[in-house]
This record gives structure tokens, C-alpha cells and sequence, in this order.
């Protein structure tokens, strides 16, 4: 796949912290006859590009079941992948099998009540980690998690309560505080408020970006919701069917769109402002058989008889910046786009 | 928040409370337990053929003591070596003279010892009267205690451990070895057990431990599946994702965050299956299979009184009281500890 980014020269001097390249997953189908030979494959992520520098918040948006959570697991080496690699500072984590390397991406997951264990209290389920760092000795743990509490923003008297006593906010602090207790370098959040309520995922948010920028972190953060990801993130990555349709600074991306994906989602944003919008008609495709070519021209209004055929690759169409770049074979038609949505 | 808890995380909840008369009767069914195990391990302070204190050629003595002490699980052979409590060489019955001291136990006869004519009805000196050989029927009576108990308790613990080992197994690494595992338990759940049970217990000849084998060894299959069914469900949650995220090892989210949940379920049957084994044990005693003669069991006691059930009926009451007690305190505690451990059901009686 095209790089573009790569001639930026500013880029090209470090290593990026996190790498994602080429990644593939997918998984057998389980609902099919239990005899066939080939039995289908789900594709969740078909061939994605991540580089994030160092510090880097990069937002990872797209609707429910386009791979984002697939992505993050396979990131945190908890599904096999099929092809490609991810690197910290240059070094593939699938090959690495050291624990202290593995250690330095950590990830914060969707619902934190479930990613808990239900029988131990706060104070055991942020130690936990630390049994496993060998770094760290016996004496610094409770240390340590105090600190990580502190940061997480945990109120100290409740470490004694078991998760099931906990609000959602308190219980999203929890998990941050386990994420951090390690001082991982990379934090992947996994959709971190989405089951919160509004106040909450304001005071959660608030704190992520706190942490990330006085910690430093390098941060994927996966959300469905823009709002979200532009409060948080500097740089969005756009998915759609297992694969990256923009990606680029995250106000150019939302006030000039360059995939038609990308501007549906930035144009149910201000749906909730205006109804004039047409929203977005159709279902997303199974991703057990993946369209041929563009992923989105089932759902498309400029698509033509090019998109059937030829999968459109990343590759910067705005004259601004190099880094906006979008996957779409027809993105100088986009204003042709803007008309077809505002005027119906 | 829209989570699934799976499990409640407190063990004894308070949901029992709502319903007063089953706490009543999971606290009887508790204390009689309670008594059954205090009786079995202190048998021979109950009754023996020893005294609890003696003085002999002016020398303190404590024979039942000793005897109590040395019968005890895993400390008793210690007490066999340690000089205080040796056992004296000599008979007590025998050896003393009539007005020498002695403190015997409340039943003063051994559960072997034939101390009176065969068949004597319930009396003061007799309190559950005697057998066809003249020995004392309460004496018999607890001292079978000591086989029920010891056999219920150590056949389910090591079907405890066989079957969270092999479910346990299976769960977590699923695939070949959960194929395996489970066929293992199909065809020791086909074969009717107690037939098995009888043929090795041919096979291998009488006593306490080749029972506690034999039971330990074929009643597993029911625990495994159960811990099997916890794994599987148990190693999809977050919380173990999270666990490997962090670097857990694959033994550690089994001990530290699978096992505890399966525990719970594990527990309750074997609650259930210590009465099994109670009833097991009682029938192979009453086939002639069982611990044997040399030791009294209620099954045996309950053969014995068999042969003379047209003669002396009552003879049948006291074993058979004392299997259905402790069957029925097995069942009304496993179903106590059933319902306190599961969620749902405490969730749906406290609102009702």
C-alpha cells in the first residue's frame, strides 16, 4: 500500500511509537454446516495501516462491527492475526516474547464491570498486573497503585469495594488505573465511555486527556462516536468494513471529508442540530463476503462502474496536507456528494 | 450500565434470610452435620472399651484419649509416637480392680465387644439394647459414624480434585484435549457405577480406604462437568483477556480468576455427593462388600439386623435413622448452599 505519509520528511526522522502494518484477522465462521471443507471466514480487519509518533493520539472511529474492538485485540496479541505485523519502536510484538516488551501496550476495554473479576476488590484488581512485572518488587506494589489510583482520579477510601459496588465512572477509573499501573507507553482505550452517562464520560475524557498529555502516552482511542474522538484525539482514522477509508488531522477531517463514509458520519453529527440531512441508507455488507473493490460502493451515491472493481488505496487528496488521506477513487467529486445529501 | 455479572461474589448471602424457615432448616441440617463429624471424630470418647482416665499400679492413664488422638486424619500418627498419650499395655476391662478409678465414656463398650446376651431390648445399661451377638447398638451406631463420615468426606474430596482437574482441563485448553476429557466422562457416566464399584470392590477386597478409592474414583464425572462448563464460559470474559493483557500466565487465570468461580457450583455438588457416598457405602456394607466385618458400619449393622428382621424389627431403626439424618443433612445443605450461591434465585425470593 501507498505511504504517502512517509514523504513527509518531519515524520520520516523517528520511529513511531505504535506500527501497525498490512494487519489482517479473521475468523472461522461458527454458524455454518459442520462438515464443510472451507468453512467461511469472517474478514473483521482486512489490511490496515497505523503509524503513530510518540505522545500521538490517534482516534479510531467507525460503526459497530467494522473491526475496530478486532483491531485492539489483535494489537494486545489476544487474537492470532493472519498477515501483517505491529511494532513498538520498531520491534514486532509478535515475535518478542518477552513479557516486559509485551507490557508496554496496555489496553483499557469497553465494559470495564465485565473486564473485571467480579470477586476481587479494587485493590487486588489493580495489583494484579503488577504480579507480572518483574520490575517490580513486593514492597513497591502497593505504591505503585496508589499512584495509579491517585492518577486515575479513584477515590482512595473505595479501593476496599468490590466492582459490582461502583458506578460506571468509578469502575472507568478502575480500569484506567490497572492500564497505567504497569507505566505502559502505549494505551489502547476501547470505546472507554461509550457505557457511561454524559457527565461521566465528560469527567472520564477529561482525565484520559489529562493523563496522555502529562504521562505522554501514545494513545489509540476507539470510539463510534466523532463528538467523542474530536474532543479527545488529534489524529482520526476512519474505518469501514475492516479498513482504514481516511485518515489525517482531525479537524481537517471533519471540516472537509474527502470519503463518502467519512461524511455521512461527520453529517449524523449534525443531524442532531438539523434534520435536513439525508442519513446514510442501507446496512454495512457481511463481512463474511466482503464487496469487490471500494468496501462502500453498495452504500455509495457517486460511485460508478470503477468502484465494482478497483479497491481504492489511502492516498492524499488535500492540497493542505500531505497527511489527509482518504481511500476513495471519486474524492473530487465529494461537493457533488455534499449536494446530493443537503438538497434531498 | 448494561454488564452481565455472572457471579455473585459473595459466598453467603444474606438472601436466605427472606425465608425464615428455610434458615431454620439449613441450621439444623448445619448443626446435625456438625454433630455427625464431632461424633465420628470423637468416637472413642463416647464409647469404647477403655476408660477416659484411669489410675493403674498408681499411674494416670488415658487410654480413650489416646485412642481418640491417634485416630485423628493427619496428625493421628504423630500422637501414636508421642509418649503422653502411649497406649497403655494393658486391658482396663480386665486388668483393673473394681474399686480402682476410672472414668469411662458414656457408653462404656467397645463397637466390636459382645457385652451381654444377643437381642436384650433398650434398657439403662443398654441404651439402643443390643444385637444378635450381644454387642451395644449405640456403640455400634457411632463408631459407624466415624466409616460414613470418612468415607463421605475423603471420597468427595478426591472426586473434588479429580474432577476439577480433568473439567478443569478441559475448559480452559479446550479443542483436542476437551474432546478427550469429555468422552472420558461420557463413558464414566454410561457405566452404571454401582456395578463397577461392586466388581472392583471384589476385585480388591474390603476396607475403608479401597471404598473412599472406588467412590472418589467414579462419582469425579459430575464435578468435571460442571468445572468444564465454568472454564468455558469463564475463559471468554473480559476480565481474562484483561488478565492475558498484562501478561498473566495461562495457570495463574485459572487459579486466581476461573477456579474461584467454578467453586462455588463444585461445592454444592459435592455436598450432594457426600451423601451419595454415605448411601454407597451403606450399600456395599450391606452386600458384604463394603469396610468390613471387623469394623462397624451402619450398612453392616443394617445386614445384621436384616437377618433377623422377622425376630427383632427394631434392630432395623437405629442404622437406618442414622442414614437417613445424614442423607437428608447432605441434601437440605447442598440445597441451602444451592440457592445462596446462585444470583438469580436470591434476586427473585427477596423481591417476592
Amino acid at each position: 500500500m501507498t505511504k504517502s505519509t512517509r514523504t513527509s520528511q518531519e515524520i520520516e526522522r523517528q520511529t513511531p511509537r505504535l506500527e501497525v502494518s498490512d494487519l489482517h484477522v479473521s475468523f472461522a465462521s461458527r454458524s455454518h454446516r459442520r462438515l464443510q471443507r472451507n468453512k467461511p471466514r469472517v474478514h473483521a480487519v482486512r489490511g490496515v495501516d497505523l503509524s503513530l509518533q510518540p505522545g500521538a493520539c490517534m482516534g479510531l472511529v467507525g460503526e459497530s462491527g467494522c473491526g475496530k474492538s478486532t483491531l485492539a485485540r489483535a494489537v494486545m496479541n489476544l487474537i492470532p492475526l493472519d498477515r501483517g505485523t505491529i511494532a513498538v519502536d520498531g520491534n514486532d510484538m509478535h515475535r518478542v516474547e518477552s513479557k516486559a516488551s509485551r507490557q508496554r501496550i496496555q489496553m483499557i476495554f469497553q465494559h470495564a464491570h465485565a473486564s473485571m473479576n467480579p470477586r476481587m476488590t479494587v485493590e487486588s484488581v489493580v495489583t494484579d498486573p503488577l504480579r507480572f512485572d518483574d520490575r517490580c518488587t513486593k514492597s513497591e506494589r502497593s505504591r505503585r497503585v496508589e499512584s495509579a489510583l491517585q492518577l486515575a482520579g479513584f477515590d482512595a477510601p473505595l479501593r476496599g469495594r468490590y466492582p459490582h459496588e461502583l458506578s460506571g465512572g468509578q469502575l472507568q477509573r478502575v480500569a484506567i488505573a490497572r492500564a497505567l499501573v504497569l507505566e505502559p507507553d502505549v494505551l489502547i482505550c476501547d470505546e472507554p465511555v461509550s457505557a457511561l452517562d454524559v457527565s461521566a464520560q465528560v469527567e472520564i475524557l477529561a482525565q484520559l486527556k489529562d493523563i496522555q498529555q502529562t504521562r505522554s502516552l501514545t494513545m489509540l482511542f476507539i470510539t463510534h462516536d466523532l463528538d467523542i474522538a474530536a474532543a479527545i484525539c488529534d489524529r482520526l482514522a476512519v474505518m469501514y468494513l475492516g479498513r482504514i477509508v481516511e485518515s489525517g488531522p482531525t479537524h481537517e477531517i471533519l471540516r472537509n471529508p474527502q470519503h463518502p463514509y467519512t461524511h455521512y458520519l461527520s453529517a449524523a453529527r449534525d443531524l442532531k442540530r438539523t434534520s435536513a440531512l439525508q442519513p446514510l441508507m442501507g446496512e454495512p455488507p457481511s463481512p463474511l463476503a466482503p464487496p469487490t473493490g471500494c468496501s462502500f460502493h453498495p452504500r455509495c451515491p457517486i460511485k460508478s462502474d470503477i468502484c465494482h472493481s478497483q479497491t481504492p488505496v489511502l492516498l492524499s487528496t488535500s492540497q493542505s496536507s500531505l497527511q489527509h488521506q482518504a481511500a476513495c477513487l471519486h474524492s473530487e467529486r465529494m461537493d457533488e456528494l455534499k449536494e446530493i445529501t443537503t438538497n434531498r | 450500565m448494561t454488564t452481565a455479572n455472572p457471579t455473585n461474589p459473595i459466598l453467603w448471602t444474606d438472601h436466605a434470610s427472606t425465608s425464615k424457615r428455610r434458615n431454620w432448616l439449613a441450621r439444623s441440617a448445619a448443626a446435625i452435620a456438625i454433630t455427625f463429624i464431632l461424633v465420628a471424630l470423637l468416637a472413642p470418647l463416647l464409647a469404647w472399651h477403655q476408660p477416659i482416665v484411669c489410675k493403674y499400679q498408681g499411674q494416670f492413664y488415658f487410654p480413650a484419649i489416646s485412642d481418640t488422638a491417634s485416630r485423628l486424619p493427619l496428625v493421628g500418627s504423630w500422637f501414636q509416637k508421642a509418649k503422653p498419650f502411649r497406649f497403655p499395655s494393658f486391658d482396663a476391662r480386665t486388668a483393673l480392680e473394681p474399686d480402682a478409678f476410672a472414668l469411662w465414656p458414656p457408653v462404656p463398650y467397645g463397637p466390636m465387644e459382645m457385652v451381654a446376651d444377643a437381642n436384650r431390648p433398650a434398657s439403662r445399661r443398654h441404651w439402643l439394647g443390643t444385637d444378635d451377638r450381644g454387642r451395644d447398638v449405640l456403640a455400634r451406631l457411632i463408631h459407624g459414624t466415624c466409616v460414613s463420615v470418612r468415607v463421605g468426606v475423603y471420597s468427595m474430596l478426591l472426586a473434588g480434585i479429580v474432577g476439577i482437574i480433568i473439567g478443569g482441563a478441559a475448559g480452559f485448553y479446550g479443542g483436542a484435549i476437551d474432546w478427550m476429557c469429555s468422552r472420558l466422562i461420557e463413558i464414566m457416566m454410561c457405566f452404571p457405577a454401582f456395578f463397577l464399584i461392586l466388581v472392583v470392590m471384589v476385585w480388591i477386597g474390603n476396607g475403608v480406604t479401597g471404598i473412599i478409592l472406588v467412590i472418589g474414583l467414579t462419582q469425579w464425572t459430575s464435578i468435571a462437568r460442571l468445572v468444564r462448563a465454568e472454564f468455558l464460559s469463564g475463559r471468554e470474559l473480559d476480565f481474562v483477556d484483561a488478565a492475558r493483557s498484562y501478561g498473566a500466565s495461562g495457570w495463574y487465570i485459572a487459579l486466581r480468576h476461573l477456579l474461584p468461580a467454578a467453586l462455588a457450583p463444585t461445592l454444592v455438588a459435592l455436598t450432594f455427593g457426600v451423601a451419595d457416598a454415605i448411601l454407597l457405602e451403606a450399600g456395599l456394607s450391606w452386600l458384604g462388600l463394603g469396610v468390613g466385618a471387623d469394623v462397624a458400619t451402619w450398612g453392616g449393622m443394617l445386614r445384621d439386623a436384616y437377618d433377623q428382621i422377622r425376630t427383632h424389627p427394631g434392630l432395623m431403626t437405629a442404622p437406618c435413622t442414622a442414614i437417613f439424618v445424614s442423607v437428608l443433612c447432605c441434601h437440605i445443605l447442598g440445597e441451602q448452599l444451592r440457592r445462596s450461591l446462585d444470583p438469580r434465585i436470591g434476586f427473585s425470593e427477596s423481591r417476592s
